[in-house]
């Protein structure tokens, strides 16, 4: 009985949609190459008086799809998927590393900036300040309940009036969890993805979810239970460190740069 | 014919056209002749002739182009924190 419902977990994690993780991640870093491609060379170039928009993002869009077809042989002839994959990984979790170290640092400022503040006046200035991070956070809460409700009408449609078939449902459940992971590392941008342009923001956010999907560190507990059953490209005993070791690395960086900022 | 060898034979030509706005618009802003024109065309279309017939050149190019795209993502992310401590250092 217990290897049965074993099996069902199994086959239900192994089923997200072949084509999601790639697509994701190909059309995501098209769009990055091509924002930040357009920025550079509005910033380059952007001063000559010849300089038209229209014709500098052909040549953006011609050589975004040079570096594309270029890096597909490439990858293609040397078995480099993995690699690829592991490079948008670790440009999520260094950024999601740089997100937690600037939370707490705000977190140390709020409760060590003024000295003379204790007992109560902490109390309610920690208290005022939960409840202004949960006012900004309010719009993160409608979207993934919006995300949510969908998914879960999406995947009831399957039963009620739809054919009935468990795989179609499980896949309906892996797009609501790619949207839910996108909606999440929107919020997280939201605060330079105007700076980076919003076309490589968006593409960043892509290819990073689909990075994580790919190589779902989320599922990491469920994953090493079932690891015997599970035809994962990478070993759990490396996956986990690397996710570590990327967040790791975004703390540092958020340093280096905190330190230079003064 | 597999999707390999078109994007083989693809990305260089996506190289050269790519560089063509580029080219045009310098030579516009410093004021070179048609003749000009004439010759960095010539070396271009040379260019795209020695890449499809020269293998370490194309190597090269192309392991070139492949370190970009494997270094963009994680120079985003970079540049991403960057940011991020400039936009979020304000106050409370």
């Amino acid at each position: 009985m217990s290897q049965a419902i074993l099996l069902q977990i199994t086959s239900f994690l192994k089923v997200i949609p072949v084509w999601l993780p790639p697509v994701a991640i190909a059309s995501g870093f098209l769009l990055v190459s091509i924002g930040m491609g357009a920025e550079y060379f509005e910033r380059l170039f952007g001063h000559w008086s010849s300089y038209s928009p229209p014709f500098a993002f052909f040549g953006v869009v011609c050589l975004t799809g040079s570096i594309a077809s270029a890096m597909y042989v490439s990858i293609n002839r040397q078995n480099l998927t993995l690699l690829f994959v592991f490079f948008t990984f670790m440009s999520g979790r260094i950024i999601q590393g740089a997100i937690a170290a600037r939370i707490i640092q705000k977190i140390a400022k709020l409760l060590f900036s003024d000295s003379d503040v204790s007992g109560s006046g902490l109390v309610s200035k920690v208290y005022h300040y939960i409840i202004k991070k949960l006012k900004q956070r309010a719009i993160v809460f409608v979207t993934t309940f919006i995300i949510i409700a969908h998914t879960s009408l999406s995947i009831s449609a399957v039963y009620v009036i739809g054919t009935g078939n468990a795989v179609e449902a499980i896949e309906r459940f892996w797009m609501g969890f790619f949207f839910l992971t996108i909606s999440g590392m929107v919020f997280d941008f939201r605060h330079f993805a105007h700076r980076i342009s919003w076309t490589a923001a968006i593409g960043l956010i892509i290819a990073i979810t689909g990075a994580f999907l790919y190589n779902p560190v989320n599922f990491s507990a469920y994953a090493s239970v079932l690891g015997p059953y599970l035809e994962n490209p990478v070993p759990e005993w490396i996956r986990l460190p690397l996710g570590a070791v990327g967040f790791l690395f975004g703390v540092l960086i958020w340093a280096v740069f905190y330190t230079k900022e003064g | 014919m597999s999707l390999v060898s078109i994007l083989s034979l693809l990305w260089p030509a996506l190289l050269l056209i790519s560089l063509i706005p580029l080219v045009l618009m310098g030579m516009t802003e410093r004021g070179y002749s048609q003749r000009a024109n004439l010759i960095i065309g010539l070396i271009g279309v040379l260019l795209l002739i020695s890449i499809y017939q020269s293998s370490p050149l194309s190597m090269a190019l192309r392991w070139s182009l492949t370190v970009i795209g494997f270094a963009v993502p994680l120079a985003l992310g970079v540049i991403s924190i960057q940011y991020i401590v400039e936009e979020t250092s304000a106050p409370i």
